[in-house]
């Protein structure tokens, strides 16, 4: 499928947009902690430099975590997928 | 109660449902299956609401992106409506409906007709919909929302009896 986002508009993760997403649920301090954990376990650090792949990558360690972590990542995870195929397309 | 604290704890009862198990999938592919035969639409969903995004974490007939991503952004969600409220919602043609007409995924996706159910845990936490969608309005009987509601409540039921369900700290 071809991105079609000229007709489909579709908001772009941020470093910023999930931390306040996160933050919504953790409080700041704890998502700030989760993310920044999550992006040295995949050998990523937690700046506003990241974009929507690396969102992805930090998201899908995330959705392997328990609790809470878990279906944040999956949240994080299709807000990531909806971005990049309605941009980009399916790989 | 906050919100933060309502948000988190019924999150907390989504991930102990443990939704990704293989078993749990093929229960709630089976009950969307279901739905979708009940209310005889072409798709049939569980949608499970998140802080962000709706998860389908079961699905009958849905194709395209959808299916391949396998949710979508909670903004565009029909079935938040049915975590907020805690009740059904029946929306016979969402082209003219003054609440969904401009919904993305009416405008760009075709989505007409929607008849979700609440699906509520033990502890009372609405954790998503079962739902039917059409791409024709069409109307519903009430007969068919109830035994979507008979359906959700067995379904809950089923889950919650399974054996990959994580046990609470608490």
């Amino acid at each position: 499928m071809s991105g079609h986002t000229s007709i489909f508009p579709v908001s772009k993760p941020t470093v910023a947009s999930v931390l306040q997403s996160f933050g919504g649920v953790l409080g700041i301090a704890q998502a700030e902690r989760v993310l920044s954990d999550a992006a040295a376990q995949t050998g990523l650090t937690l700046d506003g430099n990241l974009d929507v792949e690396d969102l992805h990558r930090i998201a899908a360690f995330l959705s392997t975590q328990p609790g809470l972590p878990s279906v944040l990542g999956i949240a994080l995870q299709i807000r990531c997928d909806t971005y990049l195929t309605l941009t980009k397309g399916l790989e | 109660m906050s919100d933060l604290r309502e948000s988190s704890e019924r999150l907390a009862e989504i991930a102990r449902l443990s939704l990704g198990t293989a078993e749990a999938r093929h229960l709630l592919d089976e009950l969307a299956a279901a739905a979708s035969k009940l209310l005889e639409l072409p798709i049939g969903l569980v949608s499970v609401v998140l802080s962000d995004a709706q998860w389908f974490a079961g699905q009958k007939g849905l194709t395209g992106w959808l299916a391949a991503v396998g949710g979508t952004p909670r903004e565009w969600s029909f079935c938040s409506t049915v975590v907020e409220t805690g009740e059904p919602l029946v929306v016979a043609d969402a082209a003219t409906d003054p609440r969904f007409a401009s919904n993305l995924l009416v405008v760009h996706e075709g989505v007409r007709c929607y008849v979700g159910v609440p699906l509520i845990t033990q502890a009372g936490h609405v954790i998503g919909s079962l739902c039917a969608i059409g791409d024709a309005a069409r109307k519903v009987e009430s007969r068919q929302i109830a035994s979507l509601r008979q359906l959700a409540v067995r379904a809950m039921q089923n889950l919650e009896s399974l054996p990959g369900r994580q046990v609470s700290a608490c």
